[in-house]
């Protein structure tokens, strides 16, 4: 006989009963021993067993019973086909300690390896037209926030684009894959960036900086045709998307803190995977160079230009900003 | 076979109907240990309230009891953290139903257990739809900013339904003594509490802000239901801005503080030529900081806003709550929360969910009114089976984590 509450359906009312089980029946009897319910057995609907907690079980259209747990009760309500696993895995010292150690370790392979394949994976399916479109609306908007008209004459502009086609053609790459465009910006200062749909944008004061020797400019962008080429700013979105949904799924049920943590590992994750592009892109222009016997030289100079207009970096930076040490490539270019 | 019961840990009112319930013939023995044990929780219950206070609807007075133990949680959590992540996220709907469970069944009131009654495949489904929609709205703002501005629009729509879609069914998957609790909310309400006013308060340099607080908690507890019985509360403006105000006035002193300690601290470094490391360390300091000012000033609302919420709330005929939260145990809890963390590296989750459990269940009490024993089980009165069939389908928690 076991003693349990038994809440009858349909109102808050609780009574005392006592159980008793046939092999095929529960008998549910009041203090009286006068006999409340005679149930089937396999009618119980018994929630799955939870640590040390009162086992529930809800009987349809007659209510629902609390009962103080047991191995004896256990064995009597839980159908012996069906195997309380988790249950047992969250008493399991095996379990919990082969859990303490897998979790980091598999957080870890999803970060490092999962994350990164999975957007490079996804970003080599979305259509051309999708990249067409955002490449132009972003353009758009830059165009009508932080971009201005350039500076340099159209005649200026063209000599540009002609020497660049020229080199592109001599480096074996589709020149018409590209299309460079000159903008003024004093937000973005000295810059050059590419668009996935192929167009390269550098500012005037890019221009200004390399004091248009044309072997400097040719090395930033085929770094930035490196980023094109291997479809760096899907990746960034995907990246960007798969690493919050990872986050928000693991760390999310933990309020108020952890919702600052996961913004800040967002980012690290974030920069991390985005120096890491730099790198590629780095290697791309540099391998190119390379095989088309051009000394990369022109490329570290280009990095040393830009590291002067950037200010003094520290340890911390090199954690929270999306570019990988300047020092550390232009020691690369020349390797 | 003359088993002897053990009626110490039954409630008042389990005594009460255990003895009503006892042949006294075939079992004096029981028949007067029950009564003993009913006049003792008598006497213990008219002890524990203020003589005036105790009228004639009022039982007795229940503390919060919890009883979930950290060794216990930190397997079910470890377990099912790796669990969801060997199933790419899929077992992450089970393992709330079961982290939800294991906090609700060990929290007794009166001598009764919650129990969660959520379905794991109802969250799965919420995710699922919760993961596209971000993705979709992830994907579209990455491509273009035109799409972005259209979803800000829909969002700022949605979000009202989203809002009473998430409390309704976390109301409908909790129940008490086998009945259910519930949200009665509004489209339109929701809309006015939570898009309106908030656009409102701007305009009035955010001085209306705290009033809107307390729309939204009113909004929220004044449309809660037990059963078929009503949530009610009557909240007093002047206790959001009192919160409000010194949550304010405790941040800035607070924070204040410590940028003169991290000035202090700067002296003696700048002789330091190692400028690289002061930066970081400073960096670090003031993120450290500004948690910390965060903590302090949110603790002091939220034991504040608590304490109000509570005991100027009642479920009608049922219950009154108590609420005595000391603000200064609420930031040491939390700072010693945030500590733990950190040291452990997320490890002490499970302790903190405990102990902070425990902590809310200390300071509240629970007034049981007599109507407590005869709540009628709301969704038995719904007799349209069609109209149960509709809301189950969205009844899916739309919420990540």
């Amino acid at each position: 006989m076991h003693s349990a509450n038994f809440y009858p359906e349909g109102s808050s009312r609780c009574l005392l009963v006592s159980l008793n089980f046939t092999k095929d029946h529960l008998v549910i009897s009041n203090e009286d021993n006068e006999v409340l319910h005679t149930i089937f057995k396999r009618e119980l609907i018994v929630a799955s067993k939870l640590a040390s907690t009162n086992r529930e079980v809800s009987i349809p259209d007659v209510g629902q019973l609390v009962i103080p747990s047991s191995n004896e009760i256990d064995e009597l309500i839980y159908p012996t086909n069906k195997l309380q696993w988790a249950a047992k895995l969250e008493s399991s010292y095996k379990a919990i300690i082969i859990s303490l150690i897998l979790m980091p370790f598999s957080l870890f392979l999803i970060f490092k390896y999962g994350i990164p394949y999975a957007a490079q994976q996804f970003a080599t399916i979305i259509p051309d037209s999708a990249v067409e479109l955002a490449s132009t609306h972003t353009l758009h908007a830059m165009d009508s926030s932080v971009l201005k008209p350039s500076k340099l004459s159209q005649n200026e502009q063209e000599a540009f684009r002609t020497q660049w086609e020229e080199q592109l053609n001599q480096l074996r790459l589709n020149s018409n894959a590209y299309s460079l465009q000159f903008r003024d910006s004093e937000t973005l200062g000295a810059n050059a960036f590419a668009f996935p749909n192929g167009s390269i944008v550098v500012t005037d004061q890019f221009m200004d900086l390399i004091e248009e020797n044309p072997s400097l400019l040719h090395a930033v962008l085929l770094h930035e045709i490196g980023h094109v080429e291997q479809h760096h700013s899907m990746r960034l979105i995907s990246q960007t998307l798969f690493s919050s949904l990872v986050i928000d799924y693991f760390f999310a049920d933990v309020s108020g803190l952890i919702d600052i943590f996961a913004g800040v590992s967002t980012t690290l994750v974030q920069n991390q995977f985005s120096s890491q592009l730099e790198w590629e892109a780095d290697n791309f222009a540099l391998q190119t160079m390379k095989s088309a016997n051009i000394s990369t030289e022109a490329f570290a100079l280009a990095l040393e230009k830009l590291a002067q207009t950037s200010p003094e970096q520290s340890k911390m930076d090199k954690w929270l900003q999306t570019h990988p040490l300047l020092r550390e490539r232009i020691a690369n270019a020349r390797k | 076979m003359d088993k002897h019961i053990d009626y110490s840990q039954y409630s008042y009112e389990d005594l009460l109907s255990a003895r009503a319930g006892l042949d006294q013939e075939t079992y004096p023995e029981r028949a007067a240990e029950l009564d003993r044990l009913i006049s003792e929780k008598r006497q213990k219950a008219l002890e524990s309230t203020s003589p005036p206070a105790l009228n004639r609807s009022q039982l007795r007075q229940s503390d919060v009891i919890f009883h979930g133990k950290t060794a216990e949680f930190f397997g079910i959590w470890i377990v099912n953290i790796l669990l969801t992540i060997v199933t790419l996220g899929i077992y992450s709907a089970w393992a709330t139903v079961r982290t939800n469970r294991y906090f609700y069944s060990n929290t007794e009131i009166d001598g009764h257990r919650f129990s969660y009654l959520a379905d794991p495949i109802q969250i799965l489904k919420g995710r699922i739809i919760a993961v596209i929609l971000f993705a979709v709205y992830s994907i579209a703002s990455a491509f273009s900013p035109t799409l972005l501005l259209i979803f800000i629009v829909a969002f700022v729509f949605l979000t009202p339904i989203m809002i009473i879609s998430a409390v309704r069914f976390k109301m409908r998957m909790t129940s008490y003594r086998n009945v259910k609790f519930g949200f009665k909310g509004q489209y339109g309400d929701a809309f006015a509490t939570f898009i309106l006013l908030p656009i409102v308060s701007v305009f009035t340099l955010y001085l209306a802000l705290p009033w809107v607080l307390k729309k939204i908690d009113e909004f929220l507890h004044n449309n809660m239901t037990y059963g078929q019985q009503n949530f009610s509360t009557e909240l007093k403006s002047s206790e959001y801005y009192i919160a409000s105000i010194g949550a304010l006035i405790l941040g800035v002193v607070v924070a204040g503080l410590s940028l003169f300690a991290l000035g202090a601290s700067f002296s003696t470094l700048s002789a330091d030529a190692a400028q690289a490391s002061t930066f970081s360390m400073t960096t670090i300091g003031i993120m450290f900081g500004y948690l910390v000012v965060f903590l302090i000033a949110t603790s002091f609302y939220q034991a504040h806003v608590r304490n109000h919420l509570f005991n100027s709330t009642h479920i009608e005929g049922v219950a009154r709550f108590t609420s005595t939260v000391a603000t200064t145990k609420l930031i040491g809890l939390r700072l010693s929360n945030f500590v733990a963390l950190i040291i452990t590296l997320g490890f002490a989750l499970p302790w903190i969910h405990i102990r902070t459990s425990q902590f809310y269940a200390n300071v509240t009490q629970v007034t049981i009114l007599e109507g407590i024993a005869e709540v009628v089980d709301g969704a038995q009165d719904d007799t349209s089976a069609l109209g149960e069939e509709v809301a189950n389908v969205f009844d899916v928690d739309i919420a990540l984590g």
